[in-house]
């Protein structure tokens, strides 16, 4: 029986990241405070340092058949998917094995391997281009390939909602599954470093002049772009717990905006606002039920500013009691993944009984309480957000 | 899941706009395919003297920027262009004032493959004959394929959920299944579905170099068929729960009961020989129909004309249809159209929208010798008086995504 606001369970959680792969380095690396920025030597000759994962080896988790064929992204998702599903139990020959599925979410698939095979059709000919390398130009393809590298033969979507994607894929797992169409999806989201994209936030002035992603500068301010996967193992709550499931965290409401003005120049906080406050009540709980926040500020002052904006609406003065993080200081800004970072920490938070400390911040954080030691939770019951440049937003619940 | 009869709960198509190779608004794109009338011809937007192949499924001498309104003059991909032009005279076919279409409760779902492809090729030319350094910022902020469904959004003020699915070549039925799952959570009650990708030398590069398009036309189930024909244009259906399409008076074309998806997990490209993921697709979407196999009286095949896919489609059908498989029509507009790309399951939902509400099947042209592999009624060369009741449309992508979605017969 359909039911559309049951809570989804999170059972395990699978992560490659500049600050260590699989999710206790991760959250070891989170809650030490350390950083994942880097002299990228993607970026390089662009930036000075971004949020890289340096040398980053697949075989450990996907052995060595089969990976030529994967690019970058398809070999991250791949990895996450491994960790995820190792995680969460998921491994063997179940009945129900056949039907796990993975849901992506992404900005780009890969940006790089598309510009790649273009380029190669203009310098080479098209008489010389490797058509093996035309499958990675799909936007899915990350999803494929980690279909096909561990065989998940159920639901396959990639979805995009830019910046957000990555929070947008855990709503369209949490759609599939209160329909009861499935009852174990991966969903996250994945995203490379490309010189690309590093252009394309230079050239619309949103990176940071020093190689520092300072959430709530004042400004000058900008972004660091970052890397990575991360994928959450999904079921329905009362699954989860019939089956004794470790439970990392419940999912149990969602808000999404395509803009709040940041695409059309003209803010709107109270668009940005009613993101949060959709989330809240697919929740059923109200802003006083908030004990924590984890905030997706990326250092780019306009969209940080309606990040504050609208919590103050929301919260109003008890805003500056509830503790709160903001992750990209420690990540970076990468993109499709980061929502599913973030989705990540929350439930870590949960798990650990704290929030992670953020590594810095600037003058326009005011009211929050950000710190730069953990800090104990309010209640077991904390909200994500993320505002991302391109004017998506979104803001998720997650809770014991 | 069960359907009841006033209504509640079930979600109707009531507008129907497309941009195609054959056409574009609903009427001169069903004439067209009813007349069998092919839309492939030599490729005209760029030199594919250095190419294998020379021909495509353009849209040609359409004007989509005469449908853009709030966005005219600003910087729109062209496949947002002919996804706003698409929902522009789906809107009005759907009989829906514009103002009503703008507001929290409309959702925007949609599908690509590519995205918008041409800025990459901007990105690309710029920097060989300029540098990097002279690719304006539009180029990066145009490029993203979120921006397809946000434009959408943005063009006609709709404030509620707006996601694309870049589930290649099965994304229209992903993005319509999505919108039929927000109806019926009652998460909007109105909806903008469907799929739209541009023409571009990426993807056709792409399949030239797979050996995958036909030199002179497409034929798919034919035993000499020779591959498939990159096309490109638009589908938008308009989707509205039942009871109130009933209750303003709406022409209801057709009522969507479900959907199926599953994964081959097998190739990237090559889809599972014994199509597999296409027959538990095609149960998924019957099942949650809560239908059978037997109540189907149409398929709208992927039917792309290349010889993998026809043989393994025809496969999938048999194994799905058992010893009724011949009974059950089976046909692919790709023969007309060319493959569409992200749009080819929107505008094949379409045509299954309409071939339900005239009592009209699609044929499949260019079928003139008959594939022992590919044992099935295809509909050849002329569309068919029927009265199909309940219909299939199947698209399957790179990735091996498989999406089935089923369309019944709505009398109001």
């Amino acid at each position: 029986m359909p039911q559309l606001n049951h809570p989804i369970a999170v059972t395990g959680i699978g992560i490659a990241s500049p600050l260590g792969m699989d999710v206790e380095a991760f959250l070891e690396g989170l809650y030490a405070g350390k950083s994942g920025s880097n002299p990228s030597a993607c970026l390089q000759g662009l930036v000075s340092r971004a949020f890289e994962i340096e040398d980053f080896d697949p075989q450990p988790w996907l052995g060595r058949k089969g990976i030529r064929a994967l690019d970058r992204p398809g070999r991250l998702l791949s990895v996450a998917a491994a960790l995820a599903l190792r995680q969460a139990g998921w491994v063997g020959d179940e009945p129900w094995s056949r039907g796990v599925g993975l849901i992506n979410g992404t900005v780009f698939g890969s940006v790089r391997s598309i510009c790649a095979f273009d380029w190669s059709g203009l310098e080479d000919g098209p008489r010389f281009v490797n058509p093996m390398a035309f499958p990675n130009t799909v936007i899915n393809a990350p999803a494929g390939q980690a279909a096909i590298k561990h065989r998940l033969s159920g639901i396959n979507s990639t979805v995009s909602t830019g910046m957000t994607s990555g929070l947008t894929a855990l709503a369209c797992a949490a759609e599939h599954l209160r329909l009861d169409r499935t009852s174990r999806l991966l969903a996250g989201g994945c995203e490379e470093l490309s010189r690309e994209a590093c252009l394309g936030f230079r050239a619309n002035r949103l990176l940071s002049s020093d190689d520092s992603l300072v959430p709530y500068g004042c400004g000058p301010s900008g972004t660091v772009l970052g890397e990575g996967s991360a994928l959450l193992a999904l079921r329905r709550e009362s699954d989860a717990r019939g089956d004794g499931d470790e439970i990392w965290g419940l999912f149990r409401g969602y808000g999404e905006s395509w803009d709040v003005g940041l695409r059309t120049g003209v803010p709107d906080v109270e668009r940005a606002a009613a993101t949060i406050e959709d989330a809240l009540r697919q929740a059923n709980v109200g802003p006083s039920e908030v004990g924590f926040l984890v905030l997706g500020a990326c250092g780019v002052p306009a969209a940080d500013a309606l990040e504050v904006g609208a919590l103050k609406r929301v919260f109003g003065d008890r805003l500056s009691t509830m503790p709160a993080c903001a992750p990209k200081a420690a990540l970076g800004e990468s993109q499709g993944a980061s929502g599913a970072f973030l989705a990540a920490a929350a439930c870590l938070a949960l798990r650990r009984k704290a929030l992670p400390p953020t590594l810095c911040w600037g003058d326009c954080a005011a009211p929050l309480a950000l710190s730069k030691d953990a800090q104990p939770l309010v209640a077991p019951l904390g909200l994500v957000t993320l505002f991302g440049v391109d004017g998506n937003a979104a803001a998720a619940v997650f809770s014991v | 899941m069960a359907t009841s009869e006033d209504g509640a709960g079930r979600v109707a198509v009531t507008g129907i706009g497309v941009v195609s190779p054959v056409g574009c608004g609903r009427a001169d794109f069903w004439s067209a395919i009813v007349e069998g009338r092919c839309g492939i011809g030599p490729v005209q937007a760029f030199d594919t003297s250095e190419f294998p192949v020379h021909i495509g499924a353009e849209v040609r001498g359409f004007d989509a920027d005469a449908f853009i309104h709030r966005l005219s003059g600003h910087e729109v991909g062209r496949a947002a262009k002919l996804a706003i032009a698409a929902a522009a005279m789906a809107i009005e076919d759907a009989g829906l004032e514009p103002s009503l279409v703008a507001g929290r409760l409309t959702g925007v779902s949609m599908g690509t493959t590519s995205g918008e492809p041409l800025y990459v090729e901007r990105f690309n030319d710029i920097r060989r004959s300029e540098g990097v350094e002279s690719v304006p910022p539009e180029v990066y902020c145009g490029y993203p394929c979120h921006t397809i469904a946000a434009n959408l959004a943005l063009e006609f003020g709709c404030q509620g959920p707006c996601r694309i699915l870049p589930t290649a070549c099965a994304a229209g039925n992903y993005a319509i299944g999505q919108a039929f799952d927000w109806i019926r959570a009652g998460r909007v009650e109105l909806a903008l579905a469907g799929g739209a990708d541009a023409f571009s030398r990426i993807p056709y590069l792409g399949f030239a170099r797979l050996g995958a398009i036909a030199s002179d036309k497409c034929s798919p189930f034919d035993k000499n068929r020779q591959g498939m024909v990159p096309g490109e244009g638009a589908g938008i259906l308009v989707l509205e729960p039942l009871e109130r399409a009933r209750r303003r008076g709406a022409r209801i074309y057709a009522e969507i009961l479900g959907y199926g998806l599953s994964c081959d997990a097998h190739h990237m490209t090559g889809a599972h020989p014994e199509g597999d993921g296409a027959v538990r697709a095609m149960t998924a979407a019957v099942r949650e129909s809560g239908l059978s196999p037997s109540q189907i009286d149409y398929v709208c095949a992927h039917g792309t004309g290349t010889p993998s896919n026809d043989r393994t489609e025809a496969a999938a059908h048999g194994a799905f249809f058992g010893t009724r498989s011949r009974e059950i029509p089976i046909s692919s507009i790709k023969s007309m159209i060319g493959h569409t790309m992200g749009a080819a399951s929107a505008i094949e939902a379409a045509a299954c929208a309409l071939a339900l509400r005239t009592g009209c099947l699609p044929p499949t042209i260019h079928f003139e010798t008959p594939d022992p592999e590919c044992d099935v009624d295809c509909v050849p060369n002329a569309a068919r008086k029927a009265d199909p009741r309940i219909v299939l449309n199947n698209a399957y992508a790179f990735g091996g995504n498989n999406a089935s979605l089923c369309l019944a017969q709505c009398l109001s």
